[in-house]
């Protein structure tokens, strides 16, 4: 039983090799074992021969050997890449960035970066190479490029910051008003407290939504759930986070009607400025060196499950 | 959707600016893993995790998501959290557009009601008038059931000669007029015709639906005459709209219009009309080209696309384009197979028409294609095909350019030539 389970082992291996395409993108089978044990180590470092199957059978074998083949330079590999991808890096490059020059640009970089045009003593460095067949090969190049794009947007706003820092002068920060209510420690502390005691995906619904305005269907897409789901979600969110926070402030001392004041307060107040406050802060943390705005200062890790 | 705290927002980007989101970011793999739903648990928990404190990441994941199966394009632009969060609220059945349908059916209604009273008012005053010559007042009417979408029924009930005191009677009693007499009116009105409307002013409906309810007493005689010109106004909108009559019968479709009158019959006299303004020979095969160049004329290609689910559809000089990413980018699909004219869709269905009775259809939004024979009693439709309506559930009419109209009641296995 050992024995033929070994060999099952053994002969999906190779069967894992066969059907991944690896040989015709010039990847041997050796070659092709050891990319496979690379991302074991990578993810599953402690599994068993049985879990490192099971983990295996969720990769995408032939899509990670085309990947591969194009970083080692393989034609074939990259005739097939450019036929199924160079297409689409360009529609992703315009649903991302939603401008045709910039879209150009950023398809072409990556593309670019994909063909391991930068090289290193000589020899290619494709960024091919770091895919590991975890989600589809189209899935990562948008990622890639989302990052990139990412990357890039925060760098010309980190311009702009410097522009504007040095036109307002101190106004920069001045203008940032103070969070009213935020300067009760209590109230920080209970709320950070209620939302450590929130699951990651509840405390990802809650950012996503109110913190990047994403729609209900697109973190429902993230999240794999249905509109509705989401949209029941954040209903009971906010009934429930805001329970927590009334009784951490009771926790911390104050009465009912304190901390029904403390928290009310703080929602009278909620058309303070805070969309453009926020963006002022993302534009703050992507300069470094600048001063942030006051709420960095008082801001504090969250507590619990991150 | 009641607002959180902003406490908890102010907190929630504190820990978006924690450097300990700037650390380890997921890889671009894991990231791409966790948006196709490809994680374990265990791993998915990490990934949120990081995500719920870091703004880059987060936005990375959702740049990356392929284009949006379903948004609303006033959803995505509205910078109105409130606006925004109305217009994703899941539909209700108390939803604004349901009441938004029932208020407008209930104006039609009130509306056709009020109309016939105008009608009865003005019967009654053009009986005193002319006394002595019923036939006028019956030609009037007649004249007018030939012009208007009235149900004929009401126009041929009021046309019909009645005595004096009836139609005092009904003048006297207006309010039992209303409710009475149009109440039974207004049933057919609004049974017959609720896709014109509800279509509202985008259609060529009944002379009722574009114009304000007037006082019966005091605008009666003009309301005939407006009534009349809009008729004829209406007439020669007719021709203009053929594009969306039977260009795109989807976009009728779309306009909530659940039994909708025939637009390709009405397409007909139109396609009559305008060809014959044009010169060209009506009910002869015009050559394929100039066809082309006469339906494009016409706003009968360059049909504007259908959004449906995310998916779009255009013909656009005899190509049939699809779009998965809302719009943004077309693909020319089925090319090869022949030059499109029209199309329509239903759900996932889709119909596309072509020159020569080409036909195919899609059952899968567009995957995979079939071509339609479509024969009756052994003959065989060869005409260019202008106009497709997917009606009740396994119903298609198709309407060609040489005037012939088919109808399969069973989803194209069987067709009967009108």
């Amino acid at each position: 039983m050992v024995a033929r389970a070994q060999s099952e082992t053994g002969g999906s291996a190779r069967e894992r090799y066969t059907r991944s395409g690896a040989e015709a993108y010039g990847v041997s089978e050796e070659q092709f074992a050891q990319i496979l044990e690379g991302i074991y180590r990578r993810y599953v470092p402690e599994a068993g021969p049985e879990e490192k199957n099971e983990f295996c059978a969720g990769l995408r074998l032939d899509e990670l050997a085309l990947a591969r083949g194009c970083a080692a330079g393989n034609e074939r590999a990259w005739e097939d890449f450019i036929s199924r991808y160079r297409q689409k890096l360009h529609h992703m490059a315009l649903h991302i960035t939603r401008e045709a020059a910039q879209a150009a640009d950023l398809a072409d970089s990556l593309f670019a970066e994909l063909f391991g045009l930068s090289t290193r003593d000589g020899s290619r460095n494709s960024k091919l190479k770091f895919y590991t067949g975890r989600g589809s090969l189209e899935g990562w190049l948008r990622t890639v490029m989302a990052q990139e794009f990412i990357n890039r947007y925060r760098k010309q706003k980190r311009t702009v910051s410097l522009d504007e820092q040095t036109e307002d002068g101190v106004q920069f920060v001045a203008r940032v008003p103070e969070p009213a209510g935020g300067a009760d420690p209590r109230l920080e502390a209970a709320t950070d407290e209620a939302l450590g005691e929130l699951s990651a995906e509840d405390r990802f619904t809650l950012a996503a939504y109110y913190l990047d305005e994403l729609t209900l269907a697109e973190i429902a897409r993230t999240l794999g759930l249905h509109e509705s789901s989401v949209s029941r979600r954040l209903d009971r969110l906010s009934t429930s986070i805001r329970k927590r926070i009334l009784a951490g402030l009771r926790a911390r001392g104050m009465s009912h009607a304190q901390a029904a004041e403390a928290l009310e307060a703080d929602v009278r107040d909620l058309s303070l400025d805070l969309r453009s406050r926020l963006a002022q802060d993302y534009g703050a943390t992507t300069f470094p060196g600048s001063k942030g705005p006051a709420l960095d200062g008082q801001s504090k890790p969250l507590s619990g499950k991150s | 959707m009641s607002e959180v705290p902003k406490i908890v927002l102010v907190r929630l980007r504190a820990a978006d600016l924690q450097p300990t989101a700037e650390r380890a970011h997921p890889e671009a793999d894991v990231l791409a893993a966790f948006a196709e739903q490809g994680l374990s648990q265990i791993e998915r928990e990490g990934v949120l995790s990081h995500l719920a404190q870091c703004m880059d990441c987060r936005q990375a994941v959702q740049l990356a998501l392929p284009a949006m199966a379903v948004t609303p394009p006033s959803v995505e632009v509205e910078s109105d959290p409130i606006a925004v969060e109305r217009a994703q609220k899941p539909v209700s059945p108390a939803s604004p557009r349901n009441w938004f349908v029932w208020a407008n059916l209930r104006w039609a209604v009130l509306t056709a009601g009020v109309a016939v009273a105008v009608f009865s008012v003005q019967a009654g005053l053009e009986y005193r008038g002319k006394l002595k010559a019923p036939e006028t007042i019956a030609n009037h009417f007649g004249a007018q059931s030939t012009q208007s979408s009235v149900p004929a029924q009401i126009t041929s009930d009021l046309a019909r000669p009645q005595s004096l005191e009836n139609y005092a009677k009904e003048v006297g009693t207006k309010r039992r007029a209303l409710s009475g007499h149009n109440a039974s009116a207004a049933g057919p009105v609004a049974g017959r015709q609720p896709g014109k409307f509800l279509a509202g002013n985008r259609t060529t409906g009944s002379p009722f639906g574009n114009q304000p309810a007037p006082y019966p007493g005091v605008a009666a005689p003009d309301v005939s005459t407006s009534g009349n010109e809009e008729v004829e106004a209406s007439g020669t909108a007719t021709s203009g709209e053929i594009g969306v009559a039977s260009g795109d019968l989807d976009l009728m479709a779309k306009a909530q219009s659940p039994s909708q009158v025939p637009s390709i019959e009405k397409a007909k006299p139109a396609l009559d009309e305008s060809s014959q303004d044009k010169g060209a020979p009506a009910g002869a095969h015009p050559p394929v080209a100039s066809a082309t160049n006469q339906m494009a004329a016409r706003g009968l290609l360059a049909s504007a696309p259908t959004l449906k689910q995310g998916m779009a559809w255009m013909v656009e000089s005899g190509v049939l384009k699809r779009s998965s990413d809302g719009g943004r980018t077309w693909q020319a699909t089925l090319t090869g197979e022949g030059t499109w004219l029209c199309y329509a869709t239903r759900g996932q269905q889709v119909w596309v028409g072509g020159t020569a009775g080409a036909i195919e259809q899609s059952s899968d939004g567009g995957q995979t294609w079939t071509a339609i024979a479509v024969i009756s009693r052994g003959q065989t439709l060869s005409s260019d095909v202008v106009g497709i309506d997917l009606k009740e559930p396994a119903e298609i009419v198709l309407a060609t350019a040489s005037h012939e109209t088919w109808s399969s009641a069973n989803g194209g296995r069987t067709w009967e030539k009108h």
